[in-house]
């Protein structure tokens, strides 16, 4: 931490663990739309609450948002059927109450 | 007023105190020559022969000097070749800015002739680095670097400027040379509890690096020594902080370190470490390392704390405000058992000097001390020679010794003497070896053509000693690549670049030589033969401990 300091573009650090942050990623995946695993597909991310946000006769997308751990589950779920593509954001994390990493944040 | 850009650039230079710069022209950096020409009566540029050298030159002149040292590049090669000294900068923590020219804003990448992205080739190996996208930014850009360079822990900042921000025109006013940070010391707590640890402290012991030069505090930490009555030691870096002959002084420790200064560091029960890093050269094994000492480490980079190794009590700080704060906490003490036993490893040390007759590297060494002035700034490339050198030099002043500690840069030291030369406006002298001497002897021409006085020590023995030395000692003696067999006739070098030089063999001849060197009014290599299986020492094994302190050896045949 103290290294990253360093760096003159860094204004502030703050260590975030799961106990005192809330953090979630997006994914997009694309998949391919196969009359015999559309049903499956659909079922699967019903229980994962993604949403459809792209639908055609050869492929579909789903849109998830939740921890990488639930993503990590939904790949390899999906993992059965054929994936096209995957494009994942990465964690975003802020902490829990209100405190903040900078105060007079001016934009 | 309305001013190019690379006007602007010049005169920002200016305006930030930096008289003189060190660099090579090129297509992408045609218009700050253009200016440079210009400006010549304000600001003094030293063409070298190679981009590397040139950075290598800024590094030695900051390094002499204490101020930034500037070094201007063009794009793509101009820029690629300044990496290695950048590097050496960034390791050995020396403010230094580098200005490089780019090809047009339209055209990067694109792949153009000489581009190269050096911003991002640089990135791990500067404090900060800016690609300038637009001219209004410029002035602005070249502040901050140089408040970056200087402040807190030094080291190299990179301004990458495309062609067209160097023609296109913006408003200039001129600013007064911009400060540093404000220095600031560690916290008073911190400060408590170190004066306690040392109050309590039976056998402690200084050990100090570049960090003291870089905070200007030698004269605190000598009156700390007094104060407590320890023995001081140091790192590479730290060497020329206080004069090798002051009483208290037992010199380098490491590796490579003279012997008293590693076992009073070794037995030390309190040792208190002023700008240093513990690097691996120094602390061997670290688990094995100073295993009864409690650590004081005060460093003004918070992040060298507890690094490498366990500090009791680490106190982020400038060294110099820390020590002003922490000496009148503490009690004026006499430690007469603990300086009786230094004196013990100092008189032990004696039997392990190198008094042989002839050319010995030490001999060597100790003939130069006779000629050197207070003033003189003595540089070394790296190998053995710089660790004789680091051992046996008598230094006298402040920012006066300049090598390459951390990236341990073979080639730096040419360079470094002629900014050296420059930085004290003395005669330098470069103690090198063949191999090292071989990187970068290009630099002679330039040493001839500003009529440098630098006066070229090769300790030359036709192989890469250090590489032999490890070799000898750790690969059953298979000189893989090691041996030079070159057949370079030093002295007819010197003359074909327009120097003058001679070859030694005798510690006699050596002797006349320097009498001649130090007469010369430019440059002057002295081609000094010695035996190919000198050894530097003692030696501490790498990843080794005191316990395994190699001080005398035998080659057998």
């Amino acid at each position: 931490m103290n290294q990253l300091y360093k760096l003159p573009d860094v204004c502030s650090i703050k260590e975030l663990t799961n106990e005192n942050s809330l953090s979630c990623e997006l994914m997009l995946i694309k998949l391919k739309n196969d009359p015999d695993t559309r049903e499956e597909i659909h079922s699967a991310a019903e229980a994962f609450k993604a949403e459809t946000i792209d639908y055609s006769k050869d492929s579909i997308v789903l849109r998830l948002i939740g921890n990488s751990r639930k993503m990590d589950d939904f790949i390899s779920l999906m993992g059965d059927f054929t994936i096209l593509e995957i494009c994942r954001t990465g964690t975003a994390s802020i902490e829990k109450g209100s405190s903040v990493l900078r105060k007079n944040l001016n934009l | 007023m309305l001013l190019s850009g690379a006007d602007i650039l010049v005169k920002t230079l200016i305006e930030q105190g930096c008289d003189t710069v060190f660099g090579y022209p090129g297509g992408q950096i045609l218009n700050v020559y253009d200016s440079l020409y210009t400006h010549q009566s304000e600001i003094n540029h030293i063409l070298t022969a190679h981009e590397q050298g040139a950075a290598h030159a800024a590094d030695g002149y900051a390094r002499t000097t204490g101020k930034v040292g500037v070094v201007i590049s063009t794009s793509g090669p101009g820029a690629t070749n300044l990496v290695t000294g950048i590097a050496t900068a960034y390791l050995d923590s020396i403010p230094m800015v580098a200005v490089c020219g780019n090809v047009p804003t339209t055209q990067i990448g694109s792949d153009s002739f000489q581009e190269i992205d050096i911003t991002g080739v640089t990135l791990p190996i500067t404090k900060h680095n800016y690609f300038v996208g637009k001219v209004e930014d410029l002035a602005d850009t070249i502040r901050e670097a140089f408040v970056l360079a200087k402040s807190g822990r030094p080291g190299p900042v990179l301004i990458d400027v495309p062609k067209d921000v160097q023609i296109a025109k913006c408003e200039y006013e001129p600013k007064s040379p911009v400060e540093k940070e404000e220095p600031q010391p560690a916290k008073n707590t911190r400060i408590e509890e170190a004066a306690e640890i040392i109050n309590s402290a039976i056998r402690p012991f200084i050990y100090f690096g570049g960090g003291l030069i870089t905070a200007d505090a030698p004269e605190e930490m000598l009156s700390l020594a007094e104060k407590i009555d320890a023995p001081i030691g140091c790192s590479l870096m730290g060497l020329s902080a206080i004069p090798t002959n002051h009483p208290g002084f037992l010199g380098m420790q490491g590796m490579h370190g003279r012997f008293a200064s590693s076992m009073s560091m070794h037995n030390a029960d309190v040792i208190i470490s002023l700008g240093v890093r513990f690097n691996d050269r120094v602390t061997g094994n670290r688990q094995k390392f100073a295993k009864g000492a409690k650590i004081i480490h005060i460093d003004v980079d918070g992040s060298e704390l507890n690094k490498t190794v366990n500090a009791v009590c680490g106190l982020r700080g400038d060294v110099k405000l820390t020590l002003q704060k922490l000496l009148p906490m503490l009690d004026e003490s006499k430690k007469s058992e603990w300086m009786a036993k230094v004196d013990a490893f100092r008189q032990e040390e004696e039997n392990y000097l190198d008094n042989r007759d002839g050319l010995t590297p030490r001999r060597a060494i100790l003939t130069l001390n006779k000629y050197l002035g207070e003033n003189t700034a003595v540089c070394t490339d790296v190998g053995q020679h710089q660790m004789w050198s680091a051992q046996n030099l008598n230094f006298k002043t402040s920012r006066r010794f300049a090598s390459s500690g951390g990236l341990g840069t073979m080639g730096y030291g040419f360079g470094a003497a002629i900014g050296a030369a420059y930085g004290t406006g003395e005669r330098s002298v470069l103690i090198t070896g063949d191999g090292s001497f071989g990187m970068n002897l290009n630099e002679l021409a330039t040493a001839v053509r500003y009529n440098v006085p630098v006066v070229v020590i090769i300790i030359n023995n036709g192989v890469l000693g250090m590489v032999r030395q490890w070799q000898t000692l750790f690969y059953d003696k298979h000189y893989s690549n090691s041996v030079l067999e070159r057949k370079t006739d030093f002295p007819a070098f010197a003359k074909a670049f327009g120097a003058d030089g001679e070859t030694v063999t005798t510690p006699e001849e050596l002797d006349e030589a320097l009498k001649k060197a130090f007469n010369c009014e430019g440059p002057y290599i002295i081609d000094c033969k010695i035996d190919k299986d000198e050894f530097v020492l003692p030696m501490l094994p790498p990843g080794g401990s005191m316990d395994d302190i190699i001080t005398k050896l035998e080659v057998q045949e």
